[in-house]
């Protein structure tokens, strides 16, 4: 993926370019998100995960005909800003920024998590070494600054590899899992003995849209894809569908898993069952690791391969954190929702300095309060990732059904499914029954975000409120309007865009339409 | 032809390991409460095999 100015993307990434991309953002979450829902969730977290995967499908589905339509890299900050207007635009991205921010911090603990699965590294554990493990994570982000500064940055090609060989990798557990350990037997004992009470469920169907988070690089890719509007619905569809099943796969794995080695007591000196094991606090940083290295034989290798494997893949998303949060807040201040400092560039470099040093400090802050929760460091930053991306998903929806009513013209080669035809205001527009279906979901798991998450549902609003102060200052100063939306020609602008990707057959439908309804429309060039 | 070929092989595959999961679930628990993720999950692998080999076939066409 190159370095390249935001405002002109080569369109160069290919089908599998898109998924990978898509991939490496959204593959690495079940690492982090496994022993968090079953730390919490217990006998119930394949049902968390299915709940979870069921609002993330709509979610995908959602992300998918909006990519395609609106190829743009700004994402659910976009989509937003478009259907709803400046304001609702800016509180989107501002919870998405708060979710990369989140990633970079959640992430590189997660990294140095697996690490300390190692023999010779077990010293960065967090129960045992709470200081060097917060050192080590400090010293990640730091070199993920410095290297976004500079402009380094993994290849396309990189991603391509990383992965191809995490689905090969996750495969592979979960395949030689299935076959040599599972026992349906043992899940459902699992379910009927471990099942939580109704707050711990709630809290862990919240924390189980963890491992969905990542989405929007459905939609940064959308602008670096020629022909978006074809490619882009037949890669998401594989992905979503690929996340899915690994989401479920490793939770009725973990439930009903009869481990190779015999599960070790309990802090008390109590017998435990396995996903007992994999839910203590020592072990939910690295829950897929220990997994694995109890699946027969396999183990032996996997011990040492899945630690170093899952640690550059969550590296490698932390880093994405980085560059995703200075691109959101790019396209945003494009848009005048953020001050324009955050579009300024290095002179030798030609990074977004300040959009990077602002955002990786704020990771580093949300390190210092994560690490004051000691044991529970790891559960704080799972349930501010889960505030942003559930506050974010549902203004996604609300946006696509308003795009839909007062959009109707623009070509959606892709739509999702089950939707009722009708006219609104003069023109037949299709109403989504599947993002009324999602956004029901994915306000209730915002809901019990703030119902059951004692931090998040302080430390989630007063970030909002905190961007909302930001956005009110910055637009008073410049006399936009704070409220309502600047005048924009969205109509010219959707031409440009369609052109620009490649797309000339949806432009010249666009054209077509917007001459139908208006004859006096002109392309402007 | 190879990547056809690849697709092919790894449709199949999720399709097998989807109806094995099923099988397997259904076969202790049936079809009530505690098996319904599960279930879900061996559908999901089949729907995702169907895919690419459908995807496959268009593809060829």
């Amino acid at each position: 993926m190159s370095q390249s100015r935001p405002h002109e993307l080569r369109r160069s990434v290919t089908p599998w370019g898109s998924y990978s991309w898509g991939y490496a953002d959204v593959g690495a979450d079940i690492f982090v998100a496994l022993g968090l829902v079953i730390g919490i969730a217990g006998g119930a977290t394949n049902v968390a995960f299915l709940f979870a995967g069921l609002v993330y499908v709509c979610v995908g589905l959602a992300y998918t005909e909006l990519a395609a339509a609106y190829p743009v890299a700004g994402g659910g900050q976009y989509f937003v800003m478009r259907g709803l207007g400046d304001l609702l635009g800016f509180i989107a991205g501002w919870a998405v920024l708060l979710d990369f921010t989140i990633d970079i911090t959640l992430f590189a603990w997660g990294c140095v998590g697996y690490l300390s699965h190692l023999p010779v590294l077990s010293v960065l554990d967090a129960t045992t070494h709470p200081g060097l493990h917060f050192w080590v994570i400090f010293a990640l982000i730091a070199g993920l600054a410095g290297l976004n500064v500079i402009g380094v940055r993994e290849s396309t090609a990189f991603n391509g590899f990383v992965a191809a060989l995490d689905v090969f990798s996750e495969t592979l557990i979960l395949v030689l899992g299935f076959l040599f350990t599972f026992r349906p037997e043992l899940l459902i004992h699992s379910m009927q003995t471990g099942w939580p009470s109704s707050f711990q469920l709630m809290n862990g169907i919240s924390l189980a849209i963890i491992s969905f988070v990542g989405l929007e690089s459905i939609s940064h890719a959308a602008e670096e894809t020629n022909r978006p509007a074809s490619i882009i619905p037949r890669t998401s569809i594989a992905l979503i569908l690929t996340i899915l099943i690994f989401a479920l796969a490793y939770s009725n794995l973990a439930l009903g898993m009869q481990p190779w080695y015999p599960t070790p007591h309990d802090a008390a000196g109590h017998a435990q069952q396995f996903w007992q094991f994999l839910g203590a606090t020592h072990n939910q940083d690295k829950a897929v690791a220990v997994m694995s290295s109890n699946i027969p034989y396999f183990g032996l290798l996997a011990a040492f391969y899945v630690p170093v494997f899952g640690a550059t893949l969550l590296l490698i998303s932390s880093n994405s954190g980085v560059f995703g949060s200075s691109r959101i807040a790019y396209s945003m201040s494009q848009f005048q929702l953020l001050p324009s400092l955050f579009r300024r560039v290095h002179r030798k470099f030609k990074t977004p300095v300040i959009s990077i040093a602002t955002f990786c400090g704020l990771a580093v802050i949300e390190l210092v309060f994560a690490a004051l929760q000691g044991s529970f460091g790891y559960e704080f930053l799972g349930d501010l990732y889960a505030f942003g991306a559930a506050a974010s998903y549902t203004l996604v929806f609300v946006a696509l059904i308003a795009l839909r009513l007062n959009d109707p013209l623009t070509p959606r080669k892709f739509m999702i499914p089950l939707n009722i035809k009708m006219r609104y205001k003069g023109e037949t527009v299709f109403f989504p029954l599947v993002a009324v279906i999602g956004f029901i979901g994915i306000f209730a798991i915002l809901v019990f975000v703030l119902l059951t998450h004692h931090i998040g549902r302080i430390a989630g609003p007063s970030w909002l409120i905190f961007g909302i102060i930001i956005y009110v200052i910055y637009r008073l100063r410049k006399k936009l309007p704070v409220l309502g939306s600047q005048p924009r020609q969205w109509a010219h602008d959707q031409v440009q865009i369609l052109r620009k990707a490649g797309e000339l057959d949806l432009m010249d439908e666009l054209v077509t339409k917007l001459k139908a309804r208006d004859p006096n429309f002109t392309v402007r060039i | 032809m190879m990547r056809d070929r690849f697709k092919a092989f790894t449709g199949a595959l999720f399709i097998v390991l989807g109806f094995i999961i099923i099988y397997r679930i259904a076969g202790i628990a049936g079809f009530r409460f505690e098996a319904v993720p599960g279930l879900v999950l061996g559908a999901a692998m089949m729907a995702l095999g169907i895919y690419r080999i459908a995807f496959m076939i268009r593809a060829l066409r």
